[in-house]
């Protein structure tokens, strides 16, 4: 068994720009990448956290042929999963066949193909002899995994997750254990999702977007903001020498609220096992817990659900928290995967990410997450959490990683 | 590679397809006995209908104490609340839309709902990889069975077909060589052995879209019987005695086939006591291969 699981690269894309370092600078100037929706026609008047690049623009940045057809949900995935991929330095591992490493890629999504298949569909339900078939190729979860993984390279195990709003902390759970157990050396995890018509009608319907900016965990927050974007990491067995450790995964869980298809339980009984359990796993106690990157999605239910696990918990001493969703919406599938990077970006270079918008604690819940980037010397223990539609609630903890890390 | 050995210990399925062809006992059962909620029952889709009586029936039938996690693997997800909630917002122009398709449309709605009927609050995941969507679920089972606190997990596989799934995979050509198959097979695989296990899984692997890497062999495994639901067989079996069975041929084709041929491998252990060693080797479409092992468990 492989105890250790080094982080050992990163990429993220999301609203606030393409690569870690536009997140880093967004992060720290406290300036949100959310604005009124322009990538499609809708009459919902919704402010989303767009990827500032078009489609064309982004198969021109990753090279990509110009006569197939990629769902956005691939080419965010792309981004973000090679920047991972170069940034771990496993092309040039690669280069070698991985040593005869086993490498895998698991990917995590929650509307696939969607943005491509609603086009199609509009046409097709016209006259089902109509309508571009290539268009419906992407439509399936696992294509935008199965072209990530032939982009890489990646022969060895894939598979795609999806279990709504939590999709890409499994993904990334995963990995860690299969890591654990020896049936990968090299895990390539993380998520990504693409805003679509689909899902700004299915979240307008549950009447839970706010048209203005969403205020995570505050007495006035009136709902989420999508967003689309796409966050991986490389993780490694510590028998293998990668080129920069940026900390280990140390716990995680995985636990169902059971309460209801989509709301969560007052007490946030799923939120509480998913970081109980793994808390338990780390052997960390609480106050080792230095950072939280809560779920935060801005929804009335969530926050106060979530809010509630975090006190049952922590009790009075709740460990500096926040919820980026201010910054990027709320990327769906992809979040664990964006909001992994930032919660590793917040242990590596030691910084608490502020929580826009918020300004009166919730009722009952004095709860007040930091609202300025915070710079600290030293951190030590992280948590995200993850909670999606159908109870689907996963936590995961990130630690430094003491040793110094073998170079070359 | 891994300590603890996994055995099915209870297996449920519905294959709608089997039953049309004659077979007793394999059809959708009468749902009120597992949603007796007659409102629960009418929201529901057909695909959420199947998964949640055979995730039922086989938990009914496993007599266990404690279950540690529900897994559940589907290559096209909830089709029809996706094609219905697609359908509202264009007949609506986005006004005033019911929420209900939208929220059965993820696919993790089947093992979410039995989560919720069945007040279980640990592990929960969902694969949606094509035609290797369950074999994912099997090894995310396999990988959480080795932990000391998990002693027993659901693992289904399920899909179903629309008539616009078929409609499109038609215009495709996919039913010149192959027919429109769907169904939902749930097991309980467990870390303990127990006088009624049916299987022990060996193996599950899952490959690339090209099949079997070079030098991959399959000799040296001890093999009874082949279901196989690879097009082509050529190539993967050099022992030509060990006689074939093409599964599909009672299933159809589906991505999460591979349910089903498990299914099929437990209720040949228990009707046929010659045979101890089943090789399952499946691959949807052009979607990556893969192979199970399992063999008949003996107390």
């Amino acid at each position: 068994m492989n105890d250790e699981i080094l982080i050992t690269g990163i990429g993220v894309v999301t609203a606030l720009g393409i690569g870690m370092e536009s997140q880093i600078g967004g992060l720290k100037s406290g300036k949100s990448g959310i604005a009124p929706l322009s990538l499609f026609k809708t009459s919902h008047d919704a402010k989303v956290g767009e990827v500032k690049y078009s489609n064309d623009e982004i198969i021109e940045i990753l090279d990509l042929p110009k006569q197939k057809i990629f769902s956005r949900t691939t080419l965010l995935g792309l981004l973000a999963a090679k920047e991972a991929f170069d940034d771990s330095g496993l092309y040039r591992l690669k280069e070698n066949n991985y040593n005869g490493l086993k490498i895998g890629l698991i990917s995590a999504t929650s509307v696939g193909g969607m943005d491509v298949s609603e086009k199609f569909y509009k046409v097709y339900r016209d006259d089902n002899s109509k309508g571009r078939l290539r268009e419906l190729i992407g439509h399936d979860c696992g294509t935008s995994t199965q072209i990530i993984a032939d982009y890489l390279g990646i022969t060895g195990f894939v598979t795609t997750i999806s279990t709504a709003c939590s999709s890409a902390n499994n993904a990334i759970m995963l990995g860690a254990r299969m890591i654990k157990y020896g049936m990968l050396d090299i895990a390539v995890v993380g998520g990504t999702d693409a805003l679509c018509n689909f899902t700004i009608n299915g979240f307008s319907s549950l009447g839970i977007l706010d048209k203005e900016p969403c205020r995570p965990f505050d007495e006035s927050r009136a709902g989420l903001n999508l967003g689309e974007g796409a966050g991986f990491l490389v993780l490694q067995s510590s028998k293998t020498s990668p080129d920069k450790i940026y900390g280990v995964v140390s716990g995680y869980a995985n636990a169902n609220d059971a309460f209801h298809q989509t709301a969560s339980s007052a007490e946030g009984e799923g939120a509480y096992l998913a970081m109980k359990k793994a808390i338990t796993m780390s052997g960390l106690g609480n106050d080792e817990i230095d950072y939280i990157n809560v779920h935060g999605t801005g929804t009335p239910n969530n926050d106060a659900s979530e809010g509630a696990a975090l006190t049952r918990i922590f009790g009075d001493n709740v460990p500096p928290f926040s919820s980026t969703k201010g910054f990027t919406g709320h990327t769906l599938g992809a979040a664990g995967g964006v909001e992994s990077v930032f919660a590793i970006l917040s242990l590596y270079y030691g910084y608490i990410w502020p929580n826009l918008n918020f300004s009166t604690p919730m009722a009952g819940l004095e709860l007040i997450p930091e609202t300025s980037c915070i710079k600290r010397e030293t951190m030590r223990s992280v948590i995200t959490n993850s909670f999606g539609f159908g109870g689907n609630c996963t936590s995961l903890i990130f630690s430094s990683y003491k040793r110094k890390t073998n170079v070359g | 590679m891994l300590d603890k050995r996994v055995y099915i210990n209870s297996i449920a399925g519905i294959s709608p397809s089997m039953a049309a062809k004659g077979f007793p006992n394999v059809g959708e059962p009468d749902y009120k006995e597992y949603v007796p909620d007659p409102g629960a029952r009418r929201r529901m889709s057909r695909i959420i209908r199947m998964g949640v009586a055979s995730a039922l029936i086989c938990l009914k039938e496993s007599h266990i104490s404690s279950l540690e996690g529900i897994i559940t693997g589907t290559g096209w997800g909830c089709l029809s609340d996706t094609e219905k909630f697609l359908n509202s917002i264009f007949e609506n122009s986005e006004r005033m839309l019911n929420p209900t398709s939208f929220i059965q449309s993820t696919s993790n709605t089947i093992g979410a709902q039995v989560a919720l009927l069945t007040g279980e609050k640990n592990y929960n995941n969902t694969f949606v990889h094509g035609g290797t969507s369950f074999e994912a679920a099997m090894i995310d089972a396999l990988l959480k069975l080795q932990e000391d606190s998990c002693e027993n997990i659901l693992v289904g596989g399920l899909d179903e077909m629309t008539p616009t799934k078929s409609h499109l995979l038609g215009r495709m050509g996919v039913w010149r060589y192959t027919s429109p198959g769907e169904g939902s097979h749930f097991f309980v695989l467990s870390s303990v052995l127990e006088k009624s296990s049916i299987a022990e899984i060996v193996t599950v692997e899952t490959f690339s879209r090209d099949g079997l890497p070079a030098g991959y062999s399959l000799v040296d495994k001890h093999i009874d019987k082949v279901f196989s639901g690879v097009e082509n067989n050529g190539g993967l079996m050099t022992d030509s005695k060990v006689p074939v069975v093409n599964f599909k041929e009672l299933c159809g084709e589906y991505p999460t086939s591979t349910a089903f041929a498990l299914w099929l491998a437990c209720d040949t252990f228990n009707k046929d006591h010659a045979v101890n060693n089943i090789l399952i080797v499946n691959k949807h479409l052009r979607d990556n291969l893969s192979l199970v092992l399992v063999k008949r468990a003996v107390l």
